[in-house]
């Protein structure tokens, strides 16, 4: 007891005399210093502050004699504005020394920092090689259209003549957007130019229908439009995978897509739809919010590193040769869209309706087939015949057609080019003979007037133009006229060999970038 | 954006490359062998700001050698008036350079830089300010405070505060 009293007042005195914080520690009694310094195997640096403001500091080899009135060791003396005053050996005499400093060697403080950087590094350096290895699975195509400007391709309300790659194959392009009530009747929407490419607008106007509550307007493959009520979820829905219904019932980009075939690209596969309890079975349309997969992008990249430096002329050929024009996209061609058959309850047949296609993989695209059958029971049975791999379905429904609709057309009221009015351009996009070029980075915000102010509208957005994508430097060692040549002639054989190729880019491309989503926008057909 | 990006860039290297830090504090390994007291930003409770080389602290009153209009000038403040204080005791390291060059690295990476850019501006941003921080101390008891003066012994008796450089 009493010995233990004896230490609790030791270490009372020790830390009274003794104080520390982190790696520097002060001692005014040798005592302690020696105490506290006698198990290291390296001794600090030791700083002796005097009572007259000077300060010895010692370096590693210091010693404080046995009668403990003096140290020595080797260092420098600095008086009190630390201007140094003599370097060497010193005897220190204890009593005027006020204060003792020690302070312990920081141990790898920037161990997190160049810990962090090299983690960030080496992502970035992976991603750098994966993007100089596979050029074609890190860069976009066609002008992206956003009613927010702020959006990223992720959200991209609509993409513009995603084939028109030549002058000469330039057309228009139409892609359903929201169901808005604007405040007031003003409407923007933001065209950007994402990817390597030089895009050629000639024309942006917006397709307005004024819709009362519950009312739909969907457009189909051939650009009708159609005035809708009722909308049927799914009550089943069957891929090779198993039931897939959940992925289909909402418009919530949670998008229900397949794995190409590891032996030929070229595979079809079958989607199965059953809708029960259809209310009113007349004027049925089927609704598709679809997109494509990258599978697209690869193809049109490829073909273009096959033509390696020789890709101005071979361009330049396909500009002026109808005939090589129509065999240049042969694969996609084959790859084809999506069939949609419905179940004829009469023959038992599935009967052929109509096949969606819509070329593009970032915005989402959402038609109605207006369906033909008319042998229904109350359950509606819908097949969809799709290559493998190739297509991303978000929503599929059924709904009323109640007619035929012609939309109001709107031309931009106004222009911002990169955040600023530009009446030069705005002149343009009012000029059919004009083109607006918009490259690498350039935002172009047009303003629409609606006719109303307090109606509910469908929009539409119609773009007209074409697009030159950029050669990169990376794709010229890819020359390869032969592939080329099969590409355009023997398309069957070239998605069979380049099967094995695409799988590489496909594990990689498609798990990574679409899964990487930093969140879900849910969006529904009203604005919300 | 892309404009609004740039600036963002060029705004966060400029304050990160003007950071407070003064050229006199020794790089970490150098601590123990450094003669001079740490570098102290003090907030008064009237919101003024006291920046220069700490000299002493005692229970009343904490002394700083502070740049007044270039010239150098002994500031006392009364430890009541003191609101906080953060002190700097090495030279921070500079990772300022990494944002623009994480931000290039982004922008060669076609689709992905949507994603790369802006984790690499959040990543070395939050290095840069930690790099710039690191060595420094926040929210201490005078007695710890005390330690990183110049004279931690306190100052020594009659002594001329003028005479301090």
């Amino acid at each position: 007891m009493k010995s233990n009293l004896f230490i609790l007042a030791l270490g009372i005195l020790f830390f009274q005399s003794c104080s520390s914080f982190y790696f520097r520690a002060n001692y005014k009694q040798a005592n302690d210093l020696i105490y506290s310094t006698s198990r290291l195997q390296t001794k600090p640096f030791l700083k002796a502050h005097m009572q007259n403001g000077d300060v010895f500091i010692l370096n590693k080899n210091w010693n404080i004699d046995s009668t403990q009135t003096f140290i020595s060791g080797y260092g420098t003396q600095y008086d009190f504005n630390r201007k140094k005053i003599e370097e060497g050996s010193f005897y220190i005499v204890i009593s005027n020394v006020a204060l003792f400093e020690t302070n312990n060697e920081l141990i790898n403080p920037e161990a997190l920092n160049v810990g962090i950087l090299s983690t960030v590094a080496v992502i970035n350096v992976a991603i750098n090689l994966f993007c100089i290895a596979q050029p074609k699975a890190c860069y976009g195509s066609c002008p992206t259209f956003y009613l927010n400007e702020n959006d990223n391709f992720h959200y991209a309300d609509a993409e513009g003549f995603s084939n028109a790659i030549v002058p000469s194959m330039e057309y228009s392009d139409i892609d359903a957007l929201k169901i808005v009530k604007p405040i007031g009747n003003e409407f923007n929407i933001t065209m950007k130019n994402e990817a390597l490419e030089t895009h050629y607008v000639n024309d942006v106007k917006l397709y307005a229908f004024p819709v009362n509550e519950n009312e739909f307007v969907f457009h189909t493959p051939e650009n009708k439009f159609y005035l809708c009520q009722n909308i049927y979820n799914l009550t089943k829905a069957i891929g090779n995978e198993g039931d897939i219904t959940t992925l289909l019932t909402n418009p919530d980009i949670n998008e229900r897509f397949s794995l190409s075939d590891n032996k030929n690209l070229n595979s079809k596969e079958e989607l199965f739809f059953n809708f029960n309890n259809v209310s009113d079975i007349n004027n049925l349309g089927f609704i598709l919010n679809f997109r494509q997969t990258l599978m697209t992008t690869y193809l049109f990249y490829n073909s273009m590193g096959y033509m390696g430096n020789e890709f101005g002329d071979l361009f330049l050929k396909l500009e002026k040769d109808s005939t090589l024009k129509k065999k240049f996209d042969a694969t996609t061609q084959l790859l084809g869209g999506i069939d949609l058959y419905t179940f004829n309850e009469k023959t038992k047949n599935w009967d052929l309706e109509n096949t969606y296609n819509e070329t593009g993989p970032i915005a989402i695209n959402k038609q109605l087939i207006a369906l033909k059958q008319k042998n229904y029971t109350s359950t509606v049975k819908i097949k969809l015949v799709l290559n493998k791999g190739f297509w991303r379905i978000d929503f599929a429904g059924l709904t009323n057609i109640n007619k035929e609709v012609s939309p109001t057309i709107l031309g931009p009221t106004s222009l911002l080019k990169n955040g600023k009015p530009n009446v030069e351009t705005f002149a343009t996009i009012n000029n059919d003979n004009k083109y607006i070029i918009s490259k690498p980075g350039n935002e172009f915000k047009f303003g629409f007037k609606l006719p109303s102010v307090d109606t509910k509208y469908a929009l539409f957005l119609y773009s007209k133009g074409y697009y030159m994508e950029w050669m990169r430097k990376d794709w010229l060692k890819d020359k390869n006229l032969l592939k080329l040549r099969q590409m355009v002639y023997k398309p069957n054989r070239f998605l069979k060999r380049e099967a094995k190729n695409y799988k590489k880019y496909e594990s990689q491309m498609e798990s990574i970038f679409w899964n990487s989503k930093i969140d879900t926008k849910s969006f529904s057909l009203y604005e919300k | 954006m892309k404009n609004r990006l740039i600036t963002l860039i060029v705004v966060i290297v400029s304050i990160s490359s003007c950071a407070t830090i003064p050229n006199y504090l020794p790089i970490a390994k150098n601590i123990g062998s450094h003669p001079f007291g740490s570098f102290t930003n003090i907030k008064t409770v009237s919101n003024d700001l006291v920046s220069g080389e700490l000299i002493s602290v005692d229970s009343s009153e904490i002394i700083i050698l502070t740049k007044v209009y270039n010239q150098l000038k002994v500031v006392k403040i009364n430890i009541k008036e003191v609101k906080n204080v953060k002190l700097f005791y090495a030279k921070g390291t500079n990772y300022g350079w990494t944002i623009p060059l994480f931000s290039l690295m982004s922008i060669t990476q076609g689709f992905f830089s949507i994603l790369t850019l802006p984790f690499n501006l959040i990543t070395t941003i939050a290095v840069t300010v930690n790099g710039n921080q690191m060595y420094s101390y926040q929210n201490m008891t005078v007695k710890q405070l005390k330690m990183f003066a110049r004279f931690p012994q306190g100052l020594p008796s009659n002594f001329d505060l003028t005479l301090i450089k």
